[in-house]
């Protein structure tokens, strides 16, 4: 989860990832950042995003993005 | 058959008057014979074939592509029916579409809206495919979905989930339902009538002999067709969204007050906002996403550093959906230019987004919050954009180039006050006309800008305000709308730009 997070800071560091719940919906993730995101965590964490996995629900929280990782396989 | 023609008036209330006297169960094949009906009016038998065929080709294909996800047949297999079925169907958008220029012997018809029911039909499936969306399993209910006539020549393009139940519940009567919709109908006829089909006279004559004007009526002509173009375009889609109200469907909106992007980014969002979510979600992200981009996105990365590297795969993406967006635009040089252009300006301002960071702290100017640095964004975009319309509008490449130069090298802006544009085919009234109707939609705009967060839109402030400024608004709009469309000399009914994409 720390890796998560200290890539999401990364991308955004005025966001607090901890609390906000529409990152996607609330347009604070536009699909740049997507894209970003989806490579890092790929690398990080050894996991394949594929694109049915790109929805909104997945995406619009820390803790969301955590989910998908885990139903991917990855070590959080 | 444009929105415009007496003809359209004529069915649509033919096809609403069947609707509501039809028992609800029968509603939604009245909705189907009513878009066969439109669509044969409007391209004739071939066009139904045409759109029949990939309505259920891609109904069948869905089908099979859901029967392999439920049977958990592996990817390769599971690509097949998508493989199979886009391969054909956007070869046949293709063939179409530019179809006149590699073999203009061949006698190809215009089959009206092919982009849009090809691009909605796709997602569709697409969607099946990736789980997102049940495989209809009624034909019929699927060919509604696909030639549902308000769509079915500017879209928008819808989503199946979005629209499925909506379309297919015959809803009935509704007083607040038929106030908004025929409210919606008559705000899209003013912007077409009263704006659109005005601005396009001057504009058509700059445009059509540019080399006899200097560069500021040049550049005029350019923010007018920005006007133009949008009234046009936002009109239709306006009619066609009242239009679907009425019937109980909630189609998507594709405009979002476009002229107060802060960025050319932001623009394309808020501008045909339909097709630029069906680009994202089918074109950018497969792209940016898939194994070949991510071994160029580790190449770039080790090679450019961390920073740059990794905007190498969104860059290719981003070009690749401009491109895309350029070639549904035309295919041709200019319309590639556009495009090429658009995709150039947004990936290059990816890259230097922490160069306008540093910019931003270091003078307090923010477009995306309220103040001085929102309208400097604003009007920055405006800039921008005028200068791609000439791409856009232009004759031909060398004539966007050519145009550009002059507005350059012999701006000649005594132009803009010695008459030269009372002989552009206005009169002086129909300029102060073109002015208050534009003023009308701006003030709408701005209304609906400022609402944007309270979920209040003008219409619902409108509403809230005393019964005189509804019915003086009421009156004001329809007036320009019979004035401009019926009264004024030479007008020509055009037809919705749009409509043959």
């Amino acid at each position: 989860m720390k890796r998560l997070m200290q890539i999401l800071n990364s991308l955004h560091p005025e966001v607090d990832f901890l609390s906000a719940t529409a990152l996607v919906d609330g347009g604070i993730l536009d699909s740049f950042d997507i894209i970003t995101l989806i490579q890092e965590i790929s690398e990080a964490y050894g996991v394949d995003v594929d694109l049915e996995y790109i929805e909104a629900e997945n995406f619009n929280s820390a803790g969301a993005i955590a989910g998908l990782l885990q139903r991917l396989g990855a070590e959080l | 058959m444009s929105f415009t023609s007496a003809k359209f008036l004529i069915f649509l209330t033919a096809a609403l008057i069947c609707y509501f006297a039809a028992p609800r169960s029968l509603r939604r094949h009245v909705l189907l014979a009513a878009s066969y009906v439109f669509y044969w009016l409007a391209g004739g038998l071939y066009a139904l074939g045409v759109i029949t065929f990939t309505a259920l080709s891609v109904w069948l294909c869905g089908l099979w592509a859901g029967r392999l996800r439920a049977d958990n047949a592996p990817r390769a297999l599971r690509r097949a029916p998508l493989a199979l079925c886009l391969t054909v169907n956007f070869g046949l958008l293709v063939l179409f579409k530019y179809g006149g220029k590699l073999l203009p012997d061949v006698g190809l018809i215009l089959i009206p809206g092919i982009s849009f029911y090809t691009f909605q039909s796709a997602g569709y499936l697409i969607d099946v495919y990736k789980g997102k969306a049940v495989p209809e399993r009624d034909p019929l209910k699927f060919t509604l979905f696909v030639s549902f006539f308000p769509q079915l020549i500017q879209g928008p393009i819808s989503r199946h989930g979005e629209i499925a139940d909506s379309l297919l519940s015959g809803a009935g009567w509704d007083f607040e339902r038929a106030r908004r919709g025929v409210g919606r109908i008559i705000w899209g006829y003013f912007m077409k009538l009263a704006i659109a089909d005005v601005a396009a006279i001057p504009v058509g004559t700059v445009f059509g002999d540019y080399e006899a004007y200097g560069g500021a009526v040049i550049a005029a002509a350019a923010l007018l067709y920005s006007v133009q173009i949008y009234a046009d375009f936002a009109g239709g889609i306006n009619v066609a969204l009242g239009i679907a109200e009425l019937v109980g469907v909630k189609l998507p909106e594709n405009f979002n007050n476009p002229f107060f992007a802060r960025s050319l980014a932001d623009f394309w969002r808020r501008w045909h906002i339909t097709l630029g979510l069906w680009l994202k979600d089918y074109l950018f992200y497969p792209i940016a996403i898939s194994k070949p981009m991510g071994k160029i996105g580790s190449l770039a990365r080790r090679a450019l550093g961390m920073s740059l590297g990794k905007l190498v795969p969104a860059g290719i993406a981003t070009f690749a959906v401009y491109v895309v967006m350029s070639i549904w635009h035309g295919a041709s040089w200019r319309s590639l230019a556009f495009g090429l252009l658009n995709g150039g300006i947004i990936t290059l301002s990816l890259y230097c987004e922490p160069l306008y960071a540093r910019l931003r702290k270091r003078t307090g100017l923010d477009g995306a919050k309220p103040g001085v640095g929102s309208v400097f964004a604003i009007l920055r975009t405006l800039a921008l954009l005028t200068f791609l319309r000439y791409f856009a509008r232009a004759g031909s490449f060398m004539a966007a180039v050519g145009m550009l130069r002059r507005t350059v090298l012999q701006p000649r802006p005594g132009e803009l006050w010695d008459g030269t544009l009372m002989a552009l085919g206005l009169g002086a009234r129909e300029y102060i006309l073109l002015g208050v109707s534009t003023a009308l939609l701006l003030c709408r705009d701005i209304v609906a800008e400022r609402g944007a967060g309270s979920g209040r839109s003008p219409e619902d402030v409108l509403r809230g305000s005393r019964g005189l400024a509804q019915y003086a608004a009421l009156v004001l709009v329809l007036a320009l709308i019979v004035y401009c469309g019926l009264y004024r000399e030479g007008y020509i009914a055009s037809g919705f730009i749009y409509a043959n994409y």
